[in-house]
């Protein structure tokens, strides 16, 4: 298994399949990809696919999961899951600390959980048993939101406490602080300060885009904006090395835009990790 | 279930709001105003998943009327499936059953359109199937023609494979036959018409029957082909080199 610490890849989108398959330099550490995109699919897309696993590492990060669903868990989803993680040779695996689905329906986004007892409960007892069923521990990602949800307590307190009492790792998902903090007035290094931070095993930068005086959409479409990248900073000097992916969904730039976002985020690596390193 | 009944009906209410609009009453805590967002950001993904999917029938019908579609679709019909692709086959179960903006009265093939573009969605994204083992010369009459596991015979009432969107009305239900099939190496998919009669050979083909005791039977129901019929049918058959796929002797 190769060592991704400190490593910076690349959210894998189908239009960029070319240029990661061709060798024109551009070649990100990693890759990583929703499996719910991949899962079961053949023709074009899988001899695609079966490349990308050839010529690098693959993370994946789902989006149907629904751990923090009032539904049952869909156990021939987890199925499929497990298949494809070990088929494609994927030894890490994360998801939303959200849900998608309620009432038996997909709702392919991702809903705020109420930050409340009860769910932190149902949800550790869910990550159990997605644990126990997939052989593995998973990562779970603080997401962005827009409104709180009937909260009783704060929202550092109730992602410690799952990952925490669930024993599995978080993905920081540093922009989605940031968002957070913006939208819900709170300050962000305080609240990264806040969270279990020896579970943080994977790490997430993107851009937003500001809509509203006082509102961030997390749309993983426009660059990353250098506070951001100050809060990224902050956040490792705290964490071991781990792995860290560039988000970009939408409005795609040219490669040596996405380039110099992978640059800054390894120098800033390089900068923290390797002297954190040397003093050791 | 560890969840209470009031935070797992706060988190219905949530999802009934994203999934419909309609806010049965004010959500705990929530800021009111940052709600619509959600509704937006979730019916975004529909409309763009159900626009990639079928885009002669968005054309065909306009956009107003095929996100009208997609809103009705996605507001009345619980979704099953994980994979979003997967999720814009279910607006054909649902529009069989559900024709609430009274477009088959105005488009009569618009049904078949919507079954048309989702088998070539669903073909071109559906798992690999083995190839059967099978010699790559042999008897076109005498040897099984072993056919492309890729491929299947459709009939359609209007010829939705092969005439565009706006030219169907002039069409008159009918019987139309096309065997879609994905080309191995390219992922592609293909309609290609075929006449009722190659439906039922390539039927009875698939079936593992040889063409010269398909052809017996043809004759011994009445249907009875010259020798240029046949070569026809043979020509035909040897010319699509990615639907039969060789021989078993």
């Amino acid at each position: 298994m190769i060592d991704l610490n400190g490593k910076v890849g690349l959210g894998f989108r189908r239009d960029l399949s070319e240029d990661l398959l061709t060798t024109n330099g551009f070649k990100p550490s990693f890759v990583e990809l929703a499996p719910e995109n991949w899962m079961n699919i053949g023709g074009y897309w899988k001899k695609t696919l079966d490349k990308i696993v050839l010529q690098y590492p693959v993370i994946c990060h789902g989006l149907s999961l629904s751990i923090g669903s009032p539904d049952k868990l869909d156990f021939a989803f987890l199925k499929d899951l497990k298949l494809f993680l070990d088929q494609n040779n994927v030894h890490i695996y994360s998801e939303h600390l959200s849900y998608s689905k309620a009432k038996n329906a997909h709702l392919y986004d991702l809903l705020p959980i109420p930050f409340r007892q009860d769910a932190i409960k149902h949800i550790v007892e869910r990550i159990t048993i997605v644990q126990d069923f997939l052989e593995r521990k998973i990562a779970l990602e603080n997401v962005s939101y827009y409104t709180p949800v009937a909260a009783e307590i704060d929202e550092a307190t109730f992602i410690s406490e799952i990952v925490n009492q669930a024993n599995c790792n978080l993905l920081l998902d540093v922009n989605n602080v940031y968002v957070n903090a913006f939208n819900q007035q709170y300050n962000a290094k305080e609240f990264i300060k806040n969270l279990p931070l020896n579970r943080v095993k994977y790490i997430h930068m993107a851009g937003h885009e500001k809509i509203e005086d006082d509102l961030i959409i997390d749309t993983h479409g426009q660059d990353i904006i250098d506070p951001v990248f100050e809060l990224f900073d902050f956040a490792i000097k705290h964490l071991d090395p781990v792995p860290v992916l560039l988000e970009r969904d939408f409005n795609i730039p040219q490669l040596n835009t996405l380039q110099k976002e992978i640059n800054a985020l390894e120098n800033i690596c390089a900068k923290n990790w390797n002297l954190k390193h040397a003093a050791i | 279930m560890q969840l209470s009944k009031e935070t797992k009906d706060i988190q219905e209410q949530l999802g009934h709001y994203c999934q419909t609009g309609q806010l049965i009453k004010p959500i705990v805590g929530a800021k009111l105003e940052r709600l619509p967002h959600y509704r937006r950001l979730v019916f975004n993904v529909i409309k763009d998943s159900l626009s990639s999917a079928y885009p002669l029938t968005k054309s065909l019908i306009g956009d107003e009327k095929f996100y009208q579609l997609c809103f009705a679709f996605f507001s009345t019909h619980a979704c099953k499936e994980p994979q979003v692709y997967k999720m814009t086959g279910e607006i054909l179960t649902y529009f069989k059953e559900h024709d609430v903006l009274n477009l088959k009265s105005e488009f009569p093939f618009i049904e078949e359109l919507m079954l048309f573009e989702w088998t070539e969605m669903e073909m071109y994204m559906m798992a690999d199937l083995a190839l059967p083992k099978a010699k790559k010369s042999g008897d076109w009459l005498h040897d099984i023609l072993v056919l492309n596991p890729e491929s299947r015979l459709l009939d359609f009432t209007y010829p939705v494979y092969k005439v565009k969107p706006n030219q169907l009305l002039k069409e008159k239900a009918g019987q139309h036959f096309c065997v879609a099939y994905r080309e191995k190496n390219t992922g592609k998919i293909y309609f290609i018409d075929v006449s009722p009669l190659v439906a039922l050979i390539i039927s009875a083909i698939n079936t593992g029957n040889k063409l010269h005791s398909i052809f017996d039977e043809l004759n011994q129901s009445g249907i009875k082909l010259n020798e240029e019929q046949k070569d026809k049918i043979v020509a035909f058959l040897k010319s699509e080199s990615s639907l039969v796929l060789g021989f078993i002797h």
